[in-house]
C-alpha cells in the first residue's frame, strides 16, 4: 500500500526528479501557496507527469485537513470564572498603580514649576535669604548634636575605666592563673606552642561549622546561582 | 444593562467595550475563547494544571496589551500567538530547572506526553473511526518538540503566515519555516506508516486544487 506501484514508476522516470527532492523546499513552498509563479507553472507541469508527487501532496492536503480538527480538549467548568476573576483583579491593580504614577508625575511636575516659578519671581532674593536661615540653623543643630554625642561619648569612657578599676579588683582570685601566663610568655617555646595551639582550635571550629553538607536539601541552592 | 447583553456580539466589538472599562465585555470573551486556548496551551504543556495557568495568563497578558492588538486581525489568532509564546516560555524554564536540579532523564517529557491522550468525549457510531484517526494523529503531535508543536499548530489550525509565527515565537523566519516543514514531513511519514493515510487517498480534504 505504501510503495507507489509499477505504472506511478514508469511516469516517475518520465519526470525526473520529484517535488520532495526539489532545492529549497519547492514543495513546501507551493503548499502555502508561495511558489513565484515561473515554479508554480514547473509544478503544474510535474503533477501532471507524476502520480507519485500527485499521491503526496494528496497526503499533505489530508494531513493539513486532520491538524486543522484536532480534538477538542475540554477546559475544566470553572476556568472562565476564575480566569474573569483574575482579569478584573488585575486591571483593578494596574488601575490603581496608574494613579499612583499620575499623582507621582504630578508632584514633580508642581515641585519643578515651584522652582522655575521662585527663581523667575521678584521675592526671590527674601526666599534664598530665607533658605539660608533655615538652612544654617540645620548646620548650627547638627554641630550642637555632635558636641553633644561627644560629651556622652567621654562619660561612656570615664565609666570604663571606672568599671576597670573595680574589675581590679574583683580580678585578685585570678592571680594565679594571671601568673602562669606571666610564666608562658617568658619562655619562647612556650609562647609558641600556646599561639600554634590556639589557631589549630580555632582553624578545626570554622570548619567543622562550615564543612560542605551533602544531599539533595542543598540543590536548591546551587540552581539560585545558574 | 441585562448581563447578557452584547453576548453574541462579534469580536472587535467586544475589544471595544473591553477598552471602555466594561466587565461584561471581559467575561464574554473570556468564555468565547478560553476553551479553544485551554486546548492549545494543555497540547503545548501537557499537564493540566499548567494548562490552566498559562490559559489564565494568556488572557491577562492579551487585556493588559489590548490597545496594542489591530482590530483587523482575528482574536482568536492573536491568543494563540500569546498563549503559544508563554508556553515555549514556559518550556524553557522548566527544562533550565530540570538541567540544574536533576539529572536530565530523557523520560521526563514523556510522562506529560501520554497524560491526556485518552480522550473521553467518544462517539459509538461511524464518526469513532474518524474520532481515532484525529486521536493517533494528536498523539503524534505530541511528540514533535514544543517549538515545533507550536509552530505547526499556529500554522494549521490557525492560518497564520509564517512571519507572524516567527514574531509570535521570537525565532527567526528560516527556523520557523524549517521546524514547520521538518514538522510536516514526520507527521506525514509517521501518518503513512501507521497506514492512517492510505497512499490512494482522495478528497480528505475538499480543497485540492494542484
Amino acid at each position: 500500500m505504501n510503495e507507489p506501484d509499477n505504472t506511478s514508476r514508469k511516469a516517475t522516470a518520465a519526470a525526473a526528479d520529484h517535488l520532495s527532492a526539489e532545492p529549497g523546499g519547492l514543495l513546501m513552498r507551493w503548499l502555502d501557496g508561495e511558489a513565484s509563479t515561473a515554479d508554480r507553472a514547473r509544478v503544474t507541469a510535474h503533477l501532471a507527469a507524476c502520480p507519485a508527487c500527485v499521491r503526496e501532496v494528496r497526503v499533505y492536503r489530508a494531513l493539513f485537513g486532520r491538524l486543522r480538527a484536532l480534538p477538542e480538549r475540554p477546559a475544566p467548568a470553572y476556568l472562565a470564572s476564575r480566569i474573569t476573576a483574575a482579569a478584573l483583579a488585575d486591571r483593578r491593580t494596574r488601575r490603581r498603580l496608574r494613579w499612583f504614577e499620575v499623582a507621582g508625575s504630578a508632584y514633580a511636575a508642581s515641585a519643578v514649576a515651584a522652582v522655575i516659578a521662585l527663581g523667575l519671581s521678584p521675592w526671590r532674593d527674601d526666599v534664598l535669604a530665607a533658605v539660608r536661615t533655615v538652612f544654617g540653623g540645620a548646620v548650627t543643630g547638627t554641630v550642637n548634636a555632635l558636641v553633644v554625642m561627644c560629651d556622652r561619648l567621654m562619660w561612656v569612657l570615664d565609666a570604663a575605666v571606672k568599671a576597670r578599676e573595680t574589675s581590679h579588683q574583683l580580678l585578685i582570685p585570678f592571680a594565679p592563673l594571671g601568673r602562669s601566663l606571666e610564666v608562658l610568655a617568658a619562655q619562647p617555646e612556650l609562647r609558641v606552642g600556646t599561639s600554634l595551639a590556639l589557631v589549630l582550635t580555632t582553624a578545626l571550629w570554622w570548619w567543622f561549622n562550615h564543612r560542605r553538607v551533602r544531599g539533595p536539601g542543598r540543590m536548591n541552592d546551587v540552581s539560585a546561582f545558574l | 444593562m441585562s448581563p447578557l447583553e452584547g453576548r453574541d456580539q462579534d469580536d472587535a466589538t467586544l475589544v471595544a467595550r473591553c477598552l471602555a472599562d466594561d466587565e461584561d465585555a471581559f467575561r464574554f470573551l473570556v468564555e468565547r475563547y478560553q476553551s479553544d486556548v485551554y486546548a492549545t496551551t494543555l497540547r503545548l504543556v501537557g499537564r493540566p494544571e499548567d494548562a490552566e495557568d498559562l490559559t489564565q495568563d494568556t488572557f491577562l497578558r492579551a487585556f493588559r496589551a489590548l490597545k496594542r492588538y489591530d482590530p483587523a486581525r482575528p482574536f482568536g489568532a492573536w491568543l494563540h500567538t500569546i498563549a503559544s509564546r508563554l508556553c515555549i516560555d514556559h518550556h524553557r524554564r522548566n527544562r533550565a530547572k530540570l538541567v540544574s536540579l536533576t539529572q536530565p532523564e530523557e523520560g521526563t517529557s514523556g510522562e506529560e506526553r501520554t497524560l491526556d491522550l485518552e480522550d473521553p468525549g467518544d462517539t459509538p457510531d461511524e464518526d469513532a473511526e474518524k474520532s481515532e484517526l484525529a486521536r493517533r494523529l494528536d498523539a503524534l503531535v505530541m511528540e514533535l518538540p514544543p517549538d515545533s508543536r507550536a509552530a505547526i499548530l499556529l500554522r494549521h489550525q490557525h492560518d497564520l503566515p509564517y512571519e507572524e509565527i516567527a514574531a509570535a515565537l521570537g525565532a527567526p523566519l528560516g527556523t520557523i519555516k524549517a521546524r514547520i516543514h521538518r514538522a510536516r514531513l514526520m507527521l506525514k511519514e509517521k501518518l503513512l506508516a501507521q497506514g492512517d493515510i492510505p497512499w490512494d487517498v482522495h478528497d480528505d480534504e475538499p480543497n485540492d486544487e494542484p
